[in-house]
């Protein structure tokens, strides 16, 4: 066991070029595939901030009075995806409208009388948020007593929505993309650096050294590249999220699980690519040794002339 | 101790490199492998430590059979077993210590004990005051005497030679030589393959001569090679 973390450490500092190489390719794969997550984090919570604020206004006719309202309102309610609704009165519609422009605005003296209509507001689970979903419940809602319109921005969801759609395309066809490229690059630079011991391998496997013991010594340092590689990565990826967050609001930056999901992603890959490399050299080695030696041909007619004899 | 019954072995389905093959080699015999390049010497002996498995027949080593030996346990057949190249083998990364305790190290040997062994087997072949030197930094010879300490420092049966003094110049073949008889009297086998027959003492030991995969009469391969027909 000592021997084996021995040749680990050894094998990490010896070759300290080749060590470098390794985790610098490390660290920029898995900072791609970093920036791919927080890229994708972040599309998600612009999606969802976008979401929540589709709502529906049922605007109620004028001449429905207070028990009108209120069945109109327990209607709604009952309606599948409904999650709230919230009654707003001619007077506080009129009201927020004031909020809304400046205070003494011409516009609002031009008013005799109010002319903002009472509402009800709808909020629709996130889940039936889809433009399918909002016209099934706008049309449940007509059918009721009372209602005189009802607005829920019904084109620009239609936009929002074939939008959402081909941002999560392209995001998963980029995401194959750089996993892919990610494990392949990865793959071949630890592929690279047990190679270049292919000789080490070899004569273990003559003088007699169990298979764990040739392969252990790579595989934890193929771990180790991987950890530093995702290590750096990750603080690197920190930084520059945390840079843009002062920049533009709203982004979100990788959580704790999320660092945690990228170096083991880095562990993984240094874990597999040395073990599936070590493999590999090892089958190699020993079918180059039962490769024919070179020396005379000899057909099967000879051997059995040979028997026969 | 090792037995060759009725073995074949085939490359490629139509090469034969061995052919009927039938020898056996005595515990502590000094054996010669003479041939030309071709006959079958290195197959031969890749089969003694498992490297190669024959295509028909059988081959005994130390109590483990070709037919009934598992992977796992191939490596313990090779601690038994030293083997020895033309090339040497050494890792040019480590020097002359390093090399011959790297196959303690790599079998799992007691920590506390490789120091000692490995400075016995240096003595045994007369390069402890090299222990230092890095390969490139030594003659073909010392390089082979290395490769030599590594293959019998974990007290082999059998020490297999293949072609050890191919790259040696000629002192350091006689050199080679001695050290190879002086392993045998201390009770090690040997089987030496070359093609060199001026090395040969028939005095010493056994010789065993292979032709096109088949075991023949040595003298024939003699008068062959020098008596220019047969």
């Amino acid at each position: 066991m000592i021997y084996i973390l021995q040749e680990a450490l050894k094998g990490f500092f010896k070759n300290k070029s080749m060590s470098l190489i390794t985790v610098g390719i490390i660290t920029i794969s898995i900072f791609i595939f970093g920036l791919f997550i927080a890229g994708t984090a972040n599309l998600l919570n612009v999606i969802r901030l976008a979401e929540d604020r589709i709502e529906m206004i049922v605007y109620l006719n004028d001449n429905l009075d207070s028990n009108g309202i209120k069945l109109l309102n327990e209607q709604i309610s009952t309606i599948l995806g409904v999650q709230e609704t919230e009654f707003v009165s001619k007077e506080q519609a009129l009201e927020n409208f004031k909020k809304d422009m400046s205070e003494n605005s011409p516009l609002l003296s031009a008013f005799e009388s109010n002319p903002l209509p009472a509402s009800i507001k709808v909020t629709v689970s996130m889940a039936y948020k889809t433009p399918d979903y909002l016209r099934d419940i706008s049309e449940k809602i007509k059918l009721f007593g009372g209602v005189e319109d009802i607005d829920y921005g019904s084109e620009w969801i239609d936009d929002l929505d074939r939008l959402i759609k081909i941002l999560f395309f392209i995001d998963i066809i980029l995401g194959i993309i750089i996993t892919l490229s990610s494990v392949f690059v990865v793959f071949n630079t630890i592929r690279l650096t047990v190679y270049a011991r292919k000789e080490q391998i070899d004569i273990m496997d003559l003088v007699g050294a169990t298979e764990t013991y040739i392969e252990l010594p790579y595989i934890i340092e193929g771990v180790t590249h991987g950890f530093f590689g995702s290590a750096i990565s990750t603080v690197i990826l920190f930084s520059l999220v945390s840079f843009i967050s002062t920049k533009i609001p709203n982004v979100i930056f990788l959580n704790s699980s999320l660092v945690f999901f990228l170096i083991l992603f880095g562990m993984i890959l240094g874990f597999t690519g040395s073990f599936m490399s070590v493999k590999q050299c090892m089958t190699e080695i020993r079918e180059v040794k039962r490769l024919e030696p070179v020396g005379k041909r000899k057909s099967l007619n000879r051997i059995s002339q040979g028997k026969t004899k | 101790m090792i037995v060759f019954k009725n073995v074949y072995k085939y490359y490629k389905k139509d090469w034969v490199a061995l052919n009927n093959l039938n020898i056996q080699i005595e515990k502590g015999q000094f054996n010669y492998l003479i041939g030309r390049s071709g006959a079958g010497k290195s197959t031969l002996m890749k089969m003694i430590y498992m490297e190669l498995f024959p295509t028909e027949g059988e081959v005994e080593v130390a109590g483990f059979s070709t037919k009934t030996i598992k992977q796992n346990e191939i490596p313990l057949l090779r601690r038994k077993i030293g083997v020895i190249f033309q090339d040497f083998k050494l890792l040019k990364d480590r020097n002359v210590y390093d090399n011959v305790a790297f196959a303690l190290q790599v079998t799992g040997e007691r920590y506390s004990s490789i120091r000692k062994k490995t400075l016995e087997a240096l003595a045994a072949v007369k390069m402890s005051h090299k222990r230092n030197s890095f390969p490139y930094q030594l003659s073909g010879g010392e390089q082979q005497k290395v490769a030599i300490a590594r293959a019998i420092i974990k007290e082999p049966f059998i020490l297999l030679a293949d072609e050890p003094t191919g790259n040696v110049d000629p002192e350091g073949t006689k050199d080679i030589l001695d050290l190879l008889f002086e392993i045998n009297t201390r009770g090690t086998a040997i089987l030496m393959a070359t093609h060199d027959y001026s090395l040969i003492k028939k005095s010493v030991g056994k010789v065993i001569g292979l032709r096109d995969g088949k075991s023949v009469n040595p003298d024939d391969i003699f008068k062959m090679e020098f008596g220019g027909q047969q």
